[in-house]
């Protein structure tokens, strides 16, 4: 027993120096921060409905009017999209590159894979199956697009995503207002497309015993498989390796044998690709709630992908602590959108989510300035109680 | 044709001021990826204060001066929302590009909560009366009414703030010891400290004037184009960032970008009213034209960038903190 307990004790201590445990602790005083600010923010607004207003906001997904658990199941569901773009862009930024494009991928995606679920009636039993590697496809596509333009044009990864965001929304709209298929897939009436056939629907898996009606489905398991393989594949991996170092270093990759432009391509391709996946899978969902099976025909770009940064950054682009600042992000967004029939409006939320970012940017600084301090301090007790060595005189000309 | 180059210039100029805007921050040695958060503050900033005068009727006799104070305000917002990335950036020698995501979040909440907050219906609109602002004048309207179209009818007086940036932007960059000194900051800050020059200041200078540019041009974007502000400018601190980067983050260079990218951009939206266009959509009426002048401005300037970009030109130490005395 007391063996444990020092191994415990031990692996603790190890844990608490290594980078990962800086991470947390520099987001949890982000998040305590983002938080403050927002009761603060609360409190200022209406003093008078404030106590409600704050444990609307706390309580989160448990305000669901069918209870904590049902409330569980729909916050999972809500979020499985933005794990996907979360992971897009948290990968693409474990190699080196800025991946501001998911939002295009995502669209893709998305678009792919409603014309297989609609169109594909011939496919039988393996329609969905069909569309999910569709969406991941294009997604894959114009990954590799901003990729391809670095590699042998050195064009910016940011500008080549941002560009080839506008190029695919307005490539999708194009094509759903094409004679061919508007005709086919889209409901005139509304603007959107159709909902994908049965056939071509994502499973509900154990969900629906598990939380009946809640519409979550097989896709949040794909999330989190997603988010350990590439958790795998980065740390675990020659390949994963490879793609980190030419994000570190390219030419001293190149140097080092490793094919730095099919490493480049291949990173934002797979970024794409997981973009392009999120958005097949939103469009195939089982459930028709908040309009989840459709596609509006805007000229705008959907949001969610530019909603894949923050959750990444927050994550410091962790695949695993990107389901983690997923299920956060989601949580008080559902307390904000609970608060509103309080009387307080739900960009609060939106603030704090902005305010935890800005200080989780720091959060990392603050907590090395802390670990320096605290070597300081040591340092300072240590000179006291012994004669300098010479290593430390030296140190101290210099 | 005037009509075409009218409208060109809504989208030419605040591209432009919010990619000179860029281009002080990156100079000097911080990446700026909040200038979609920037214009947006500076945007509402100057169009609540547009709104709230209207409102009362001051300055109902003097638009132009009411735009001025406007601009300045919008201004003064986005220096100051700034300054929250030029602290996380270099004094706390944070992440640029997570600073300038969490600004960008911020600046969208923020312009929507305080909309909502400040208007007695909780509406998320803030209306206003452009008209007012149209320069209207007749000069030169009897020898080169063309001109006097563009430049004096319809034109605002933002146009001609556009102009003036870029020109006192090439100035300062060129011409000064202010700007070279800021230029070297951002190429190799240990040698300006290494002459006795502070880098936190320079960096600080290039932050704060971005910001006021970049709030400047969130207002000189979004003034012209609607009658209401409703906390958004739709992706146009992105697009000035790509104006930025296809500029090769030089004045002139920037000019050709904007000028570029808003030439294909209001083709894009004006396409079908001009004849030989329209002559080839009736001719052709399987080709989707819609489609491929909307996705012409971004297909050209990659093809551009593709052909032209070998060999960039970005300041070398921008994005990287400057940690102090040469190690």
């Amino acid at each position: 027993m007391n063996d444990m307990m020092t191994k415990l004790k031990s692996k603790w201590l190890r844990f608490k120096e290594t980078d990962g445990f800086h991470t947390l602790m520099g987001s949890l005083f982000a998040i305590g921060v983002g938080l403050l600010i927002g009761i603060i923010i609360i409190i200022l607004v209406n003093p008078s409905e404030s106590g409600e207003g704050i444990l609307r906001l706390i309580k989160g997904f448990m305000n669901h009017p069918r209870g904590a658990w049902i409330g569980l199941g729909q916050l999972l569901y809500r979020i499985t999209p933005l794990i996907f773009t979360g992971l897009a862009v948290a990968f693409a930024f474990k190699t080196g590159l800025f991946n501001i494009g998911a939002s295009g991928q995502y669209t893709v995606g998305l678009f792919a894979a409603s014309m297989v679920g609609i169109l594909g009636d011939s496919l039988g039993g393996f329609q969905w199956i069909v569309a999910v590697f569709a969406g991941m496809a294009a997604g894959f596509i114009w990954g590799a697009v901003p990729g391809i333009f670095k590699a042998f044009f050195n064009v910016h990864e940011v500008i080549t995503s941002i560009m080839f965001n506008y190029i695919g929304m307005y490539l999708v709209n194009g094509l759903l207002n094409s004679s061919f298929l508007r005709t086919r897939v889209v409901d005139g009436t509304t603007n959107r497309t159709l909902v994908v056939d049965q056939a071509a629907r994502t499973s509900y898996g154990p969900f629906n015993a598990i939380f009946p009606n809640s519409g979550l489905d097989i896709s949040f398991l794909i999330a989190v498989a997603v988010a350990v393989i590439l958790f795998l594949v980065l740390n675990k991996t020659v390949f994963g390796r490879e793609l980190k170092s030419v994000g570190m270093n390219r030419d001293a990759a190149k140097y080092a044998g490793v094919n730095e432009k099919r490493s480049l391509i291949l990173s934002m391709a797979i970024a794409g690709m997981i973009a392009g996946l999120g958005g097949a899978l939103f469009i195939l969902a089982p459930s028709t709630r908040n309009l989840g099976n459709a596609y509006a025909i805007e000229n705008v770009i959907l949001p969610a992908g530019f909603n894949g940064i923050p959750v990444a950054l927050l994550a410091n682009s962790n695949p695993l602590g990107v389901i983690l600042s997923t299920l956060f992000i989601g949580h008080i967004t559902l307390g904000g959108a609970s608060m509103q029939s309080v009387g307080f409006v739900s960009e609060i939320v939106d603030i704090i989510i902005g305010v935890i970012l800005y200080f989780s940017a720091f959060a990392l600084i603050m907590t090395q300035y802390l670990g320096k301090f605290k070597d300081y301090v040591a340092k300072r007790k240590k000179d006291k109680s012994l004669p300098p060595s010479t290593e430390e005189v030296k140190e101290g000309k210099q | 044709m005037a009509y075409f180059i009218s409208q060109s210039l809504f989208f030419i100029i605040p591209l432009l001021i919010v990619a000179i805007a860029g281009m002080f921050s990156e100079k000097s040695g911080t990446v700026n990826i909040a200038l979609e958060g920037l214009m947006v503050i500076g945007a509402f900033c100057g169009i609540l204060f547009i709104n709230k005068m209207q409102g009362i009727g001051a300055f109902a006799n003097s638009p132009q001066l009411l735009l001025i104070f406007a601009i300045i305000l919008a201004g003064m917002g986005g220096a100051l929302f700034a300054s929250l990335l030029g602290f996380l950036a270099i004094n706390m020698k944070a992440d640029q590009t997570i600073g300038g995501t969490a600004l960008n979040l911020l600046a969208g909440s923020l312009a929507i909560f305080l909309a909502k907050q400040s208007q007695e219906n909780h509406a998320v609109q803030i209306t206003y009366d452009k008209e007012v602002f149209r320069l209207n004048s007749d000069f030169l309207k009897n020898i080169f009414p063309n001109i006097n179209y563009v430049f004096f009818d319809m034109a605002y007086l933002t146009t001609y703030i556009g102009l003036l940036i870029l020109i006192i932007a090439t100035i300062v960059i060129y011409k000064t010891r202010f700007g070279s000194r800021l230029s070297a900051c951002g190429e190799h800050p240990e040698a300006v400290q290494s002459v006795g020059v502070n880098v936190y200041h320079y960096r600080w200078y290039g932050v704060l004037i971005s910001g006021f540019l970049g709030g400047l041009g969130g207002l000189v974007y979004a003034l012209p184009i609607s009658v209401s502000f409703e906390g958004t400018v739709a992706g146009y601190g992105f697009l000035a960032l790509a104006v930025l980067i296809f500029g090769q983050w030089k004045p002139l260079r920037i000019l050709f970008a904007a000028i570029f990218f808003g030439v294909f951009k209001t083709l894009s939206v004006t396409f079908f009213g001009i004849g030989w266009i329209n002559y080839l959509i009736i001719e052709f009426p399987n080709v989707p034209f819609g489609m491929i002048f909307r996705m012409l401005p971004y297909i050209a300037t990659m093809v551009v960038l593709a052909l032209f970009s070998k060999k960039s030109r970005a300041p070398k130490a921008s994005g990287k903190p400057f940690l102090g005395a040469a190690r």
